[in-house]
């Protein structure tokens, strides 16, 4: 009891003087035991860091608290707490006001119908919508669909959901309102790696929940600032569609509110996920390229539709056939050692002509790189793209570097893997961080950082911010002042070979 | 000193007090509130405000950011924007649609806001993780990728966001009891996120995550002759990349989402698809593991043959079969909605 008092009197003294030292001193000018020693200190310890806590945590508090900041100095924690209550009982009290509850009243929610609803559009470009089951008929929606698909409320509402999907997804949908509780599912269990035969909708349609993907109806694309130059839109029938993850769940009435039959019907939120869609333009000018595919033995396997525009020659001409098969007869030994240079990891850098249908001369910048598979590290295929030049041969001199490809990923590809070769792929969209190398990360098998200035030469997308003002060229001569335009993002060859300036 | 003594504990009661008061007047059911301690009272009114600050505040106090169209711009032109939706019970159908939950982190990575569906995903209550880093909460090796992907630890001036659409795959602790869990590894949850990177009112990120469910059904069958061929071969060359990144992030995570791709349709065109890829435990096989992807069809275009693989001729399949067998490996195949690829 003696120990228990001095300790607690320890305690006070440091409470008020908020003076650890002094209180250690006081307790170690006594001789007790050193156990109860040990003890007493590490309990104080203790209660210092949870105090240092405490602090941090009213402090941050403080910080959030508009009167706090209006004053001079820093404030107590009785007066920042005091006006902690006093800040959030303003904001309750228009809230409740609003709503006509009490303050205190219980909400299923941290936020009120209306945050919840911006939270959603905001965080998920979603939107909820209670559709009936039997007739499809859409009995609710939001006002949010607006900035998701920019159609109004009054385009959704009594309309049937078959007349805003995609045709060929009706069969779909139909299937996730009424599904055939007599059909013979076949169900792919995750958990076990096994396919099994279920009979009834029951086990697939894990209780009431409802989750699927469908194309929904756009309405003009031009105020929809998030999907430009994002892709895929189909289009039918002079209609846009856009892909929309929707899931939900079977009620068996509509939820109150809402004038309608009381029958099944699918409560369910929409979500247009843009980070989903890849940005890409379609670029077709007098320096347009196309890409190619090209086995291990050298034959072209793939070629895509843009080919056929630039060559004039169908693409199935090219399919199957060698890859210096293609060219004039006198970049044919040029091409093929190139090819069989790649494939021991030279890099590799080529223009050559192309033969048109008519037998023209079409020249082409090729980059080309080998596209490993990441486990077993074997050679898939090598990727070709091939950009055709107007046949001027200054342009021929000119080192300009390549897109590969032309699409961009919004996975933030953190670039990890200790093997520095296969690395490199994937070059993030989403930040571009400045002064890379100014954060001080230390690792010298990092290919992001920046060897010399700001401006890394294999990672284009990385660049100082110009405070401000606008956004410099990078390094290619392409303007980064425009987000909108296509980032001309590289993704560095697995094992060397690309263009270099 | 008895005096000072005194002060001190009258002052202690009246800071007690006011806490008990910021609890009373927290938007959160009495049960809740009544356990929650002091240092969470001060967290949830901190992240409150935050969010608050986030949904309604001035926006004179967004940071310049070029070419990026404020949030919740709508919601600040309103009239009234504490006003009910016209359906009773908007709140809980919209909480109840969710397949998994809304995120809002500040700059620091601090959780500003979970939706309460957090706790039937991961089994951690939402006034828990209000207030708590979510670094705190991720498996330790997504830790680094994490930071990188939303710029956490960076200073503002460093930062220029170009694209603020963003993806990425993460694991979570999830204190489920197996029954309800869902998918998970090693008491963790892999959870797929989609979002915006944002710099306004101190958020860093907003977004939306959701857990693969374990059950799938499938759809369509596909071609014998894939099978054994690498999945590599029917994706569009300017896409593949695509795949590889989520090959990688599979091979690490255990889970992956690929975004929209271009697979070849047999005979001619392009299919758009999504993938989903899990690794898998395989029973009866030579294999103890493949990865499979389930893949969704989101709609065709064209038939122009632009691969050597769309040449192959393909044969009828009887349509109650339910998938074609590798002779190497167990690797049920279905091509419409659904797809394995073999390590």
């Amino acid at each position: 009891s003696d120990v228990g008092a001095s300790s607690s009197a320890a305690m006070m003294a440091g409470t008020s003087a908020s003076s650890s030292s002094g209180a250690s001193d006081t307790r170690s000018s006594h001789v007790p035991e050193s156990k109860e020693r040990f003890a007493r200190e590490n309990h104080s310890e203790i209660e210092r860091r949870r105090r240092n806590k405490m602090t941090h945590y009213i402090n941050e508090l403080a910080e959030m608290v508009p009167q706090c900041a209006a004053l001079g100095r820093k404030p107590d924690k009785l007066t920042i707490l005091r006006m902690a209550v006093s800040h959030m009982k303003a904001i309750r009290d228009v809230s409740a006001g609003a709503t006509g509850h009490d303050p205190s009243s219980y909400k299923p929610s941290f936020l009120t119908d209306q945050e919840l609803k911006h939270l959603i559009l905001e965080a998920a470009n979603g939107f909820l919508f209670v559709v009936s089951c039997d007739t499809g008929r859409v009995l609710y929606v939001a006002d949010s669909v607006m900035p998701v698909l920019n159609l109004t409320q009054e385009d959704w509402i009594h309309r049937s959901i078959y007349d805003l999907i995609h045709p060929d997804d009706m069969d779909k949908v139909r299937d996730q309102l009424c599904g055939s509780e007599a059909s013979l599912n076949r169900v792919l269990d995750l958990k076990t790696g096994t396919v099994k035969k279920e009979i009834g909708a029951v086990r697939v349609h894990m209780s009431c929940r409802r989750g699927f993907i469908c194309r929904m109806r756009l309405g003009h694309l031009e105020p929809l600032h998030r999907l430009r130059n994002r892709r895929p839109i189909f289009v039918h029938n002079g209609q846009n569609y856009a892909v929309l993850h929707c899931t939900g769940y079977i009620k068996n009435a509509p939820p109150t509110g809402i004038d309608a039959p009381q029958t099944s019907c699918l409560v369910a939120i929409a979500r247009l996920q843009v980070a989903s869609m890849p940005i890409g333009v379609e670029p077709l000018g007098p320096n347009s390229q196309f890409t190619m595919r090209i086995s291990e033995e050298g034959k072209v396997t793939f070629v895509d539709q843009r080919a056929s525009q630039l060559l004039s020659t169908p693409v199935d001409q090219l399919l199957g056939r060698f890859w210096w098969q293609i060219v004039h007869p006198a970049d044919e030994q040029l091409l093929h050692n190139a090819f069989r240079q790649l494939l021991q990891d030279q890099p590799f850098h080529v223009t050559c002509r192309l033969r048109g249908c008519q037998g023209e001369n079409i020249v082409c910048l090729i980059e080309a790189h080998k596209f490993l598979n990441p486990y077993s590290e074997q050679l898939e295929y090598v990727i070709a793209t091939l950009r055709v030049l107007d046949g001027n041969e200054d342009a021929m001199q000119q080192n300009v570097a390549l897109r590969i490809p032309p699409w961009t990923s919004s996975e933030a590809a953190y670039p990890t893997g200790t093997n520095t070769a296969s690395v490199t792929s994937a070059v993030t969209n989403s930040l571009m961080m400045g002064m890379m190398g100014a954060l001080g990360t230390e690792n010298a098998n990092d290919p992001w950082l920046a060897s010399g200035s700001g401006l890394h030469p294999a990672m284009p997308g990385v660049h100082p911010s110009a405070g401000g003002g606008p956004l410099p060229n990078n390094a290619f001569g392409a303007s980064m002042d425009d987000t909108w335009n296509l980032r001309n993002q590289w993704r560095a060859a697995d094992s060397g070979g690309y263009v270099t300036p | 000193m008895l005096l000072l003594v005194e002060m001190a504990r009258n002052r202690r009661d009246q800071e007690k007090n006011e806490v008990a008061e910021l609890s009373h007047l927290l938007p959160l059911s009495p049960a809740i509130k009544d356990q929650l301690d002091r240092v969470s009272v001060i967290k949830m009114s901190t992240a409150f405000f935050a969010l608050q600050n986030l949904i309604h505040g001035d926006e004179s106090n967004c940071d310049e950011v070029p070419n990026f169209n404020g949030v919740f711009k709508s919601i600040r032109g309103k009239k009234n924007p504490y006003e009910a939706e016209p359906v009773e019970g908007f709140t809980l159908n919209t909480l109840q649609s969710m397949s998994g939950f809304t995120l809002v982190l500040d700059v620091n990575g601090k959780i500003i806001y979970v939706s309460e569906t957090a706790a039937v995903n991961l089994g951690i209550a939402q006034v828990e993780m209000i207030g708590t880093s979510i670094f705190d909460l991720l498996h330790i090796g997504d830790v680094p990728s994490i930071q990188f992907a939303l710029a956490i630890g960076y200073d503002q001036q460093q930062i220029t966001i170009d694209n603020p659409e963003i993806r990425f795959t993460s694991r979570w602790r999830c204190s489920l009891t197996k029954r309800n869990a869902g998918i998970t590894t090693c008491g963790y949850k892999t959870i797929h996120f989609v979002g915006r990177i944002l710099s306004e009112n101190g958020c860093r990120f907003i977004g939306y995550g959701e857990p693969l469910v374990g059950i799938f059904q499938l759809l369509g069958y596909g071609p014998g002759n894939l099978l054994d061929k690498s999945f590599y071969h029917l994706v569009h060359a300017e896409d593949c990349e695509f795949v590889r990144d989520a090959h990688r992030i599979v091979l690490e995570k255990n889970q992956a989402n690929t975004e929209c791709y271009r697979l070849l349709s047999h005979s001619g065109g392009i299919c758009w698809v999504e993938t989903k890829f899990i690794i898998v435990q395989v029973l009866r096989a030579q294999l103890s593991q493949c990865i499979v992807g389930i893949t969704s069809v989101l709609g065709a275009q064209g038939n122009e043959v632009v691969d050597t693989i769309q040449r192959t001729t393909v044969s009828e399949t009887n349509h109650l079969v339910l998938g074609e067998y590798s002779q190497n490996f167990y690797v049920p195949f279905a091509l419409k909605d659904d797809q394995e690829e073999n390590i």
